[in-house]
């Protein structure tokens, strides 16, 4: 009798499509205007008492190494960051998922109070009065700067954020093979079912789970959950899946930053939201795998774009 | 009425309309035509992609694992289809309400869809990796007998729900797992298994029949295809509802074409009556001008356009004799109805004669204008159709007697016919007797106008220019041979001619200038008396002296000199018929009062009337030319003026023989007795 759900179990198993794809590497792209949305991703200027860029908050493979951010006046972010690179392919942006796209994503850092803090007037005014600026929304342009023409290139810039040719992408696309480790951490991450809500191009960051699937996740007053859109109970410690792409570089991990190495992290995750007790083995396994889904740093950002 | 010109701008107007009509049509209803199968096409897509969206959720269902980017993937195109149809066409036109509503319901539907899916995809994993954790784990689970049966039977019971997708909605149900809480364990590990065990069983218990219903609930195509194909209707009926309407617009711009071409065609009928009976009216005219209204003939006109059709034309015209006397005897009516007989029996006559028409050229003339042909068959025409006119009974109602009607033709073979014609009848005119003449060069008389024309011309240059000469003819006593007077000669001086009055004396009548040659002669008579002491016999005519002004006029010039008036002579023509003869009576004694003397010229040359020469007192008796010129040879002559004498000597009256022109002539007449010669055997006429 086990024997048949057995089968039938992995008869299921065995009935999946790709889970994961290969991120697409940026083909082309205005390099006027990723170079001018670059500049301004780095301009702290752009934040109420110019110490806070986008950047500051998004060095680290595009994360915050910090639990929480700062933002102006050495305030303390509510939480820990997302990374921007590969952003353009989540489903939506945030944790709460409150913002469908890049470009309305961009408003809250820069208003929010405890972040950038600063108000379209006073970019505007900024960008007006700066000759370089001006010139350069010139040519990109051809008009002059407006705040809307910022988040545009910045937007483009972000855009160009993708980290492709890592390890598993190649691996799918049939270019390099598996370790016999990271072949069993692919293997668990599958059948323990992490594939369930991490998968897709971003391996994660694009559907609504709750942390705590299974076993009940402490739940803290405040936090940025969908509960604090929906005030819906079922919403609480619901958040927008996160990314597994290059995971192991962009520690501390969850939304609250509370665990450091990516082998708590696994771990966590599998006894909270898949009700299992994980051997060292296992999660030594499904790390080498996550390790394989490190990328390559975006050219934009590491070199000149022009 | 409208222009011509605007009636072609309207008209115009209205073709251009309906061409830009026809081809707005055109590109109408191919626009509608292309959105309606654009909105089906839209339709179709969303169908697709709600296919696409139902198949996704079916295999995140079935599947261990299936990546949640498709299903993202197909409700952002989705999205964008919907968007699509929300920014289509349709949204710029009243024309799509229920289109429009139905969009917006499903487009409200699949808004609620895609929360249901977030909702599908929050169980979707934790359902189904806590059934493959429990099925995967019961090897590591060790039961008795009976624990294992009843852990078969919560299976069973999972396993049931989970395959019921796609089939039913399931209640949520308490399944009873309490011997696995009862379950005594070995191990703290083992302990810690059957608890994680347990935990997903209730998880399952309550979320399952929740996933499973919720799949169901999305995977339910009934509602969507019934909207898809409420909206393919509805495209489908408000399209056609636009055609419709179009279509109306058509036929409407149809009538309107049609209408337009009647119109057209009425204005064409129109314009082609008009034409019709401007052409009838030309006719019309054309006859009335070359028509003579009284007798149907064709008229003048005619025959001046007829004649160019003859190569050689002869006319042979026609004249009622004395048609003037008709009239006025029986009235215009009897005139008129002779003119219509003549015209019906000349209509008659000339239909059978080859080559020839008749036309009435004047009020009582008739012309047969035809080819020419030999004299003598013009002339047997011509006298036939004479015979036949003069011998027809003309019959007037009213009166008992036929009116007898003379008529005489002229012919002319000579440019121009007419008026040749007519000098050809014209020589006719004092004999009844001849009725037809042949019109030759000798009777026209054009040059002789032409003559009389140059002589009045210069009669009037003479009065002007003072070339009113007189000569003057001595008279001789026969027997003392001396001049006892002249006789005054009136001339013309043309350079150094003289020309007679024989040339000038009746044109100058004509011409009324003859009263101013009779001042001129009367003037310069009494000059020459005047300047050279010589008796003066001064010409009279009648006329002269019946006419008042001139009358008047020789009187004043008595009046004014009277020194003289016993030197002059007045003669008086004898041939001139003499009508107030109490006027003249009335003149010759009033003269005589001034002691003018009074002579009868060319005596014996009319009616000789010895009464008359008593009553008029006079004085002198000049016999005529005719009588003396061959007086030496014809005795005749000399019984003649023998007697004239005699008369004479008896009356006291003296005698003058003119054209004495020899010695045997004055010979003659002073053994006769007579008094005076004159004549060029004494001397020509010559100025003083």
């Amino acid at each position: 009798m086990y024997k048949l759900f057995i089968i039938l179990s992995l008869v299921s198993t065995s009935i999946y499509a790709e889970i994961i794809t290969p991120i697409k590497k940026v083909e082309s792209y205005d390099v006027g205007k990723v170079a001018l949305g670059k500049q301004l991703f780095f301009d702290k200027k752009l934040s109420k008492d110019g110490t806070i860029s986008c950047a500051s908050c998004h060095s680290d493979f595009g994360s915050d190494s910090r639990v929480v951010s700062i933002g102006v006046n050495g305030q303390k972010g509510v939480i820990q960051s997302l990374s921007v690179f590969n952003a353009v392919n989540n489903y939506k942006q945030f944790w709460n998922a409150r913002a469908p796209s890049l470009n309305s994503q961009m408003d809250s850092p820069i208003h929010s109070a405890v972040e950038m803090g600063n108000s379209i007037e006073n970019i505007e005014q900024y960008l007006k009065s700066s000759k370089t600026y001006n010139k350069l929304f010139k040519d990109v342009f051809s008009k002059k700067p407006s705040y809307l023409l910022l988040k545009d290139a910045i937007v483009a810039f972000e855009k160009t954020l993708v980290t492709p040719n890592s390890h598993f992408d190649r691996f799918l696309e049939g270019k390099e093979s598996l370790t016999r480790l990271e072949k069993k951490g692919f293997y668990l991450f599958k059948n323990y079912g992490c594939a369930a809500c991490h998968n897709g191009v971003n391996v994660g960051g694009n559907s609504m789970q709750m942390i705590g699937n299974v076993v009940e996740y402490p739940y803290i007053k405040g936090q940025s959950d969908l509960y604090s859109i929906t005030n819906k109970e079922v919403d609480k410690n619901v958040f927008r899946v996160p990314s597994l792409r290059n995971i192991t570089k962009t520690a501390p991990y969850f939304h609250d930053g509370s665990v450091k190495t990516i082998e708590g992290a696994v771990g966590k995750m599998a006894y909270y939201n898949l009700g299992m007790v994980l051997e060292d083995t296992d999660i030594k396994a499904i790390v080498s795998f996550l390790k394989t889904l490190e990328g390559e740093v975006p050219t934009t950002w590491s070199s000149n774009v022009r | 009425m409208l222009g011509k010109w605007s009636k072609t701008f309207l008209v115009t107007l209205a073709l251009i309309a309906m061409i830009f009509w026809a081809i707005n049509y055109k590109d109408k209803n191919e626009r509608i035509q292309s959105r309606g199968y654009e909105l089906f096409s839209l339709v179709d897509e969303l169908k697709e992609i709600n296919n696409d969206i139902n198949n996704d959720i079916l295999k995140s269902a079935l599947y261990r694992f299936y990546s949640y980017d498709y299903v993202e993937q197909h409700i952002s195109k989705m999205k964008k289809q919907i968007e699509l149809l929300m920014d289509s066409d349709i949204y710029k036109t009243e024309d799509y309400p229920h289109t429009k509503e139905l969009l917006k319901e499903f487009s409200d539907y699949e808004t609620d869809i895609y929360e249901k899916i977030d909702i599908f995809n929050r169980k979707n994993g934790k359902v189904k990796n806590s059934l493959n954790f429990v099925i995967s784990s019961l090897k590591n689970i060790h039961m008795t007998q009976k624990e294992n049966q009843e852990l078969l039977h919560v299976m069973g019971r999972l396993l049931s729900i989970r395959n019921s997708i796609g089939l039913s909605s399931i209640q949520s149900e308490e399944i009873n797992i309490d011997f696995l809480r009862l379950h005594k364990t070995d191990t703290k590990k083992e302990q810690v298994y059957i608890n994680l065990f347990i935990t997903h069983i209730e998880l399952l218990s309550k979320h399952l029949p929740i996933y499973i219903n919720s799949a169901n609930e999305l995977l339910n195509v009934e509602k969507t295809e019934k909207l898809f194909i409420k909206l393919k209707e509805t495209v489908e009926i408000e399209n056609n509802a636009i055609l419709n309407k179009l279509d109306l617009e058509y036929y409407v711009i149809l009538v309107f074409a049609f209408l337009t071409v009647l119109v057209v065609i009425y204005y064409i009928f129109l314009t082609e009556k008009e034409k019709q009976r401007i052409i009838a009216l030309q006719r019309d005219y054309k006859k009335s001008v070359t028509t003579d209204f009284l007798t149907g003939l064709k008229n003048r006109n005619a025959y001046m356009e007829s004649l160019s059709y003859y190569k050689s034309p002869t006319v042979v015209l026609f004249d009622v004799t004395d048609f003037s006397s008709i009239n006025n005897l029986y009235g215009i009516e009897v005139g008129d109805y002779i003119l219509k007989s003549i015209s019906n029996i000349l209509k008659i006559n000339v239909e059978k004669i080859d080559n020839a028409e008749i036309f009435k050229v004047g009020a009582d003339t008739f012309v047969i204008l035809m080819e020419k042909r030999s004299v003598e068959e013009i002339n047997l025409i011509s006298s036939e159709i004479l015979t036949l006119l003069e011998n027809e009974k003309y019959h007037y109602a009213e009166l008992e007697q036929p009116i007898s009607v003379q008529m005489q033709a002229g012919i002319s073979s000579v440019k121009p016919y007419i008026i040749n014609a007519g000098i050809a009848l014209k020589s006719l005119s004092n004999d009844y007797h001849k009725k037809i003449a042949i019109y030759d060069s000798s009777l026209d008389n054009s040059k002789e106008i032409k003559e009389n024309i140059a002589m009045i011309h210069k009669v009037k240059h003479s009065l002007i220019n003072d070339n009113i000469t007189m000569l003057f003819q001595p008279m001789i006593d026969l027997n003392s041979k001396k001049v006892i007077k002249h006789e005054a000669l009136v001339r013309l001086k043309d350079n150094d001619e003289y020309i007679s009055p024989f040339y000038f004396l009746e044109l100058s009548k004509k011409a009324k200038l003859y009263t101013q040659i009779t001042y001129e002669v009367i003037n310069k008579s009494l000059q020459a008396v005047h300047d050279y002491g010589v008796d003066i016999s001064i010409n009279l005519s009648i006329e002269d002296i019946l006419h008042k002004q001139t009358h008047d006029f020789i009187i004043e010039t008595l009046e004014k000199n009277r020194s003289i008036t016993s030197r002059l002579t007045f003669e008086l023509l004898e041939s001139e018929e003499i009508l107030d003869f109490e006027s003249l009576k009335l003149f010759i004694h009033k003269i005589k009062g001034y002691g003018c003397k009074i002579a009868i010229d060319d005596f014996g040359s009319g009616y000789s009337n010895y009464n008359y020469l008593l009553e008029l007192e006079v004085d002198i008796l000049k016999i005529d030319g005719s009588l003396i010129k061959n007086i030496d040879k014809s005795e005749s002559n000399q019984l003649v003026v023998k007697s004239i004498v005699e008369f004479a000597k008896l009356a006291n009256i003296k005698t003058v023989a003119e054209f004495v022109s020899s010695k045997e002539i004055e010979e003659v007449v002073s053994k006769l007795g007579i008094d005076f010669g004159q004549g060029f055997y004494y001397s020509m006429p010559k100025p003083l």
